[in-house]
């Protein structure tokens, strides 16, 4: 598999990191199986496309996390995710959760008031939405029948996202110390040149707070990189369907035919 | 949904998940329920790829699950490849285990590995091909690898770069890569370590040698290799502070032994020369270290060491115990005061850690979960930071003290034991399948009982053992304590379990029977198809297949291990050994008393004989040559020679280890010839057969303990002693040496409960053996046997002492008439030697010929081994494999068994005046020779003399045991406190008296004694 598509969160206090559309995506109620065929022939309903460590990856899973797509706040919506990126999105995710259950952290999941303000939020400030007026109940049942999805679905969605981010806080926040020579470093070399020449600069006491927390961030996004980075390349992941693969994609285990057969070399 | 139907993987391996997946026929078809059911499908593992399809069926849906079977692997095997294992080596780098996934990427992942290993010795350019043979109806497929190895390479050139401080040649030498040598496994290894070896023996332990690069010349058929050498500064230690051996310091300090520098390794140092002089009494000893460039190529480290005051522990005391006695506390530590063996005790901080984790471990195991142990050790009178000791010591000594009077120290380890919790209510969750009644059994954890933490991970485990043993494969359990509000002191314990789905044997596959027959090993296979698949049963098999001792490899492996089958198949795939074994062997013994035979052939030769033997040794040559798998059965036929100097043998055997594979019945037949000369008496062969049946108690419901054994004889023998070779009087000779049949029954008990059957600490060995001979049997002398032994061990001091004792008893009772009545010589009992009464020779213990002096044995014997088994010090160069023992001996053999009991407390040789009475005085007045007077008694070893042995020799001894892994080998050293004394009138290697009519009849008679002293040389342990 190729290297996974940084997105963006947004956090409540306008700070941006580099997370994964993988996080992001969710898991949308679709109409019931693609309907089948009025003929005698049988027509697919779903299959398999690819397993991650004993985990199935289904056709209808990628369906899934296109539909869900419309919610990321990052996805420009002339930009439909394709299958591959997709399937790349539900690894990710897939490794994550799996990591998630296997340290059993405590305390993570969501509580409900946190939910309905992430959905809040959602509905109020994602313009695809407020061009529907999601903020009234009849919008958001329209926006949502628009695009397959189910309220209970989109719910679900943003609990499993907090979960995730609140799994990420804890696994990587804790530990990092941002010195006072970071923050200087910061302030000088990165921030003071945005400035154009005449323009108010703001003293370094009262930005300290906000540059510690974005290379805090900063900080975050390199060791979640490179976890999951490290995960991809230490997890079974095998493809079932070779139109998925990536150009890049590694070797994977690709099952064998059953019959006899004699080879040679040399 | 109208019908459900499954393809690609035959139906009968997913019927038992019918009814298990969400999809159910008559309910309706939802997107959920079908992700599920494909999900629930391909976890079996059964499916490579798998889809759900639909077809319109009326007013419904028919719905297919449509995939590709996995296939995994059955056998892999390898031929062709040159060299002795090099197919085991390539099966095994191979990687493919059987019951796995069969991959394409696998495979070729195999070959590549194997193409490795083939490289590694030598072999550049294999062919390797490969056959896969799928199993019909199994999902599996054979795997089989045919090599051709090609030319073998040998070294090429040699390139070295870097400062190696020496030439390519003296490189090569230094690597052993002569251009001559092929290359195997070990080329590249070797070369390395004999660079570094060399290095080191320059002082250079900061070297480094690197492999750059192997490259194979495909024309030459060489692999030329390239070196990178840094030889490094020569590095020296040097100890300040206090004296020590160099050579100790090489012991001590690991960098010699890793022969590489580092900073871990270096502190290490710290800490081992601490120990070392902690364990001479310099119990505050600090150590530090320094590393010192002296420029030009050297590197020092310096140890310096502060000893501080040499002190002894004095005393090592517990406070503040209530649960847990004081004598049950200090067994647990390691920490101890001086005693006779140790001077100064033992002491260290390390060992002081350890006996509080010790403690309170003890105490959380019963419940004291907050218990808290605070040692307290006593300040030395002098300062810790004196002056450092005088270096100048001499080498070899042991450091000097700082101060005139070493300081004594004492330990006190305080406990302050909190509150005892203990269970309040047991429960058990999730359940569902095995009753709480069936595994509350299973657990030590009881309500009301110390809560113990040990004792909840113990049962933790038999929880999952359980399960596993019932085919819960994926069984969790997880253990929860909750304080109970009302009783603080009370905690609930709760086991949530959760099964998990129950796994069962579809089939059992067995391969590798070449020539074995399959029901030859069909019951010690305890699992089948229909059971859960026990994990315990899997083990069990495999062990009872390696019982046989027909195969030298037994695999079991679990078709889809990973997978979800509710069924799966068990692969078990034995390797053959082969059938026919051929050993051999050489030992000796060595012993003052080596009995001495053919004494007129010894009179040719000009060397006398004499009754105590002589001191020398007993080589002994073993050759042997079986046929194991006897007609593709538990069974085996083997033919033994023995040649030695005490005896010589051939025999031949068949045996049935377990008959018709009952494992606690096994059925032996032998028969052979032997020449035993053990006895310096005579010389006896013997023509006999056995027919032995033994019998086990291994079973569950046995009405005995397994660790008893019956085993019953039927036994039938021809003795005969050399008339030329007896050493008796000459009126003995036409009786003693009549050859005679001796048979009957025979029944023996053994019960062993030893630890270590080589070198027990504890348990007992018991054997009781009674056999009967009688003419109704076809034997010509009739007489009843018996000979009972036991053995205890006893171990105090953590098992560092052990008292082992022995007790033998052996009686002989004759019956029938006349000439049947008189026992044969190889029949008596005898006592002597280094496994029995240590206070003699072998076999030279009891009653003597009344004229020649020689051993002849006795119808009675009682003898008593008392050892004390003293723990190993620690020696130079041995280390602790050498420990001490010391042992008394007593005992005798006797004419009558009745005086075997009358004799206990004598220990003067009663009737010793006639003893020194019956040596001649005057040769003249004895020319026919010894003639019984009324009053010498006839019993049923033949005419006594006036002589008597019925009394209890002792004798005290030491001994030395070095412990290798086959046991001990012993040497032991023996003083007879009570030698008997016997006349010799006659002595056939020596000339006749002029004018005697007496073969041997000595020129001077004398009074001889049994030695004094005696040792022995042996292996394994007395008793």
């Amino acid at each position: 598999m190729s290297k996974h598509a940084p997105i963006r969160i947004e956090f409540p206090r306008g700070v941006r990191v580099w997370l994964f559309a993988a996080l992001l995506a969710a898991v949308a109620a679709a109409p019931c199986c693609a309907q089948a065929n009025s003929s005698a022939s049988p027509v697919v309903l779903d299959r398999a496309v690819a397993v991650v460590n004993k985990h199935v990856i289904l056709a209808s899973d990628l369906d899934d996390e296109i539909r869900l797509s419309i919610l990321d706040t990052n996805n420009a919506p002339q930009h439909e995710l394709t299958r591959q990126h997709a399937l790349d999105q539900i690894i990710s995710r897939t490794l994550i959760e799996q990591q998630v259950r296997q340290e059993d952290m405590p305390a993570i999941e969501p509580s409900p008031e946190e939910v309905n303000a992430r959905l809040h939020e959602i509905r109020t400030e994602l313009p695809v939405c407020a061009r529907q007026d999601c903020a009234s109940d009849a919008g958001w049942k329209a926006f949502l029948r628009a695009h397959g999805l189910t309220a209970e679905r989109v719910e679900a969605y943003l609990r499993y996202r907090l979960e995730i981010l609140r799994f990420i806080e804890q696994r990587f926040r804790q530990g990092i110390q941002i010195s006072q020579p970071q923050i200087e470093t910061y302030y000088r070399d990165t921030l003071l040149p945005e400035y154009t020449p005449g323009e108010t600069v703001p003293p370094l006491d009262q930005v300290a707070p906000r540059i510690q927390e974005i290379l805090l961030q900063q900080q975050v996004d390199l060791l979640f990189d490179n976890w999951l980075t490290n995960l991809r390349q230490q997890g079974d992941v095998e493809l079932l369907d070779s139109e998925l693969a990536p150009q890049t994609a590694p070797a994977t285990e690709t099952p064998s035919s059953s019959n006899a057969r004699e080879s040679g070399s040399q | 949904m109208r019908s459900i139907e499954f393809q690609g993987v035959p139906a009968d391996r997913l019927q038992p998940l019918a009814g298990q997946l969400p999809v159910a026929q008559g309910a309706p078809l939802t997107e959920e329920n079908l992700k599920r059911s494909l999900r629930q499908l391909y976890a079996t593992g059964l499916y490579d790829t798998i889809e759900a399809r639909a077809a319109r069926m009326g007013d419904g849906v028919a719905l297919t699950f449509a995939g590709t079977p996995r296939t995994f692997i059955g056998t892999v095997s390898v031929e062709g490849a040159a060299g002795a294992t090099m197919n085991m080596q390539l099966e095994r780098s191979s990687q493919l285990e059987a019951g796995t996934r069969l991959t394409q990427a696998g495979t070729m992942r195999a070959v590549e590995q194997m193409r490795a290993t083939l490289e590694q010795n030598g072999y550049y350019e294999p062919v390797i091909a490969q056959t896969v043979t799928p199993r019909l109806g199994q999902q599996l497929a054979d795997i089989s690898f045919h090599v051709v190895s090609g030319p073998r390479a040998k070294v090429g050139k040699v390139t070295v770069t870097g400062d190696s401080g020496v030439t390519v040649e003296e490189f090569r030498v230094h690597a052993r890569l002569w251009k001559i040598a092929h290359v195997d496994h070990d080329t590249v290894n070797r070369a390395l370590d004999g660079v570094l070896r060399a290095y080191q023996k320059q002082g250079r332990l900061e070297a480094e040698v690197k492999l750059e690069s192997a490259a194979y010349d495909r024309a030459a058929k060489v692999v030329d290799y390239r070196f990178t050498a840094n030889r490094g500064p020569v590095v020296r230690v040097e100890v300040h502070g206090a004296s020590i051996n160099p050579e100790r310091v090489k012991h001590i300090i690991p960098i010699y032994l890793e022969g590489s520098v580092d900073e871990d390794l270096l502190t290490e140092g710290n800490r081992r020369l601490r120990d070392y002089y902690q364990s001479l009494g310099y119990f505050d000893a600090r150590v530090a270290h320094e590393r010192q460039s002296a420029g030009s190529g050297e590197v020092t480290i310096l140890y310096t060491v502060q000893l501080g005051p040499r002190r002894r522990v004095e005393q090592v005391s517990i406070a503040g115990n209530h649960y847990f006695s004081t004598a049950t506390l200090m067994d647990l530590l390691s920490v101890h005061p001086a005693d006779v063996l140790d001077r100064h005790g033992l002491y260290s901080q390390a060992l002081v850690s350890a006996d509080v984790s010790a403690l309170e471990n003890v105490y959380r195991n019963n419940g004291f979960s907050q218990v808290k142990v605070s040692p307290e050790t006593s300040t030395p009178e002098t300062a810790a930071d004196q002056p450092l000791a005088d270096a100048q010591d001499s080498a070899v000594a042991a450091p000097k003290t700082t101060g005139a009077h070493t300081a004594p120290l004492k330990v006190v380890y305080r406990i302050a034991e909190g509150r005892q919790l203990q269970v309040g209510t047991l429960q058990l969750e999730g359940n569902d399948h095995i009753s709480a009644a069936a595994l509350t059994v299973l657990l030590n954890t009881t309500p009301g009982q110390p809560l113990s933490p040990r004792n909840l991970a113990g049962d933790h485990d038999a929880l999952v053992t359980e399960y596993l043993s019932r085919g819960f494969e994926q069984v969790d359990v997880k253990l929860a304590q909750q304080p109970e509000p009302a009783d603080p002191g009370k905690v609930d314990v709760a086991f949530h379990i959760d099964e998990g789905p129950q796994t069962f044997v579809r089939n059992v596959l067995l391969t590798g029977l070449e020539y074995t027959r399959p029901q030859t090993v069909t019951r010690a296979i305890t699992v089948h198809a229909g059971d859960p698949l026990n994990q315990d049963a899997l083990a069990a098999t495999q062990s009872n297949l390696y019982g046989f001792g027909l195969f030298n490899e037994v695999n079991i492996a679990v078709v889809n291990p990973t997978g979800d089958a509710p069924q799966k198949t068990v692969l078990l795939q034995a390797t053959e050994a082969r059938r026919w074994t051929l050993s051999y062997g050489f030992g000796f013994e060595a012993q003052t008393g080596k009995p001495q035979n053919n004494c007129s052939g010894a009179f040719a030769a000009g060397v006398a004989c004499n009754p105590n033997g002589k001191t020398g040794v007993s080589p002994r040559v073993l050759a042997g040559i079986s046929r194991n798998d006897l007609f593709g059965r538990e069974q085996s036929v083997s033919l033994r020679g023995t040649y030695g100097l005490l005896e010589q043998s051939i025999g031949i055997q068949y045996q049935v280890p377990h008959i018709e594979g009952n494992r606690n019945l096994g059925f032996t037949f032998s028969g052979g010839y032997a020449n035993s000369e053990d006895v310096s008496t005579y010389v006896a062969s013997r023509l006999e057969g056995a027919f032995r049946g033994t019998e086990n108690f291994n079973h569950p419901g046995r009405w005995i303990s397994r660790a008893n054994t019956f085993i019953y004889e039927f036994d039938f023998r021809r003795v005969k002693v050399d008339a030329s070779s007896l050493q008796v009087y000459p009126g003995e000779i036409s009786a003693l040496s009549t050859a005679t049949r001796v048979g009957g029954p025979a029944f023996t008990w053994l019960r062993d409960t030893r630890d270590v059957p080589l070198d027990a600490h504890r348990g007992t060995y018991t054997s009781f053996q009674e056999f009967l001979s009688d003419r109704l049997f076809g034997a010509q002398a009739e007489f009843n046997r018996i000979d009972t032994s036991n053995s205890s061990y006893y171990s105090f001091d953590k098992n560092r002492f052990v008292v082992a004792r022995n007790t033998r008893y052996g009686q002989i009772r004759a019956f029938g008439n006349g000439s049947s009545e008189l026992i044969p010589l190889p029949e008596r009992l005898y006592a002597g030697g280094p496994v029995s009464l240590r206070g003699f020779s072998q076999n030279a213990a009891g009653p003597r010929d009344p004229e020649t002096g020689y051993q002849i044995g006795g119808a009675g014997s009682l003898i008593n081994s008392t050892e004390l088994r003293l723990p190993p010090p620690t020696l130079p160069w041995v280390g602790n494999t050498l420990s001490f023992v010391i042992f008394h001996d007593m005992g005798n053999v006797f004419t009558n068994a009745g005086d075997a009991w009358a004799s206990i407390l004598r220990v003067h040789q009663p009737y010793s005046a006639a003893c020194r009475n019956a040596v001649v005085k005057d040769t003249s007045q004895y020319p026919t020779g010894y003639a019984p007077s009324g009053a010498d008694p006839i019993t049923s070893t033949g005419q006594q003399g006036p002589c008597s042995f019925n009394d209890f020799s002792h004798a005290l001894g030491a001994g030395l045991r070095y412990h290798t892994p086959v046991g001990p080998i012993r040497f032991d050293f023996s003083y007879n406190l009570n030698p008997p004394i016997y006349p010799v009138n006659i002595n056939y290697s020596i000339p006749t008296a002029p004018g005697s009519l007496i073969p041997g009849f000595a020129t001077r008679p004398y009074l001889g004694q049994a030695p004094h002293i005696n040792f022995f040389f042996s292996l394994g342990q007395a008793f």
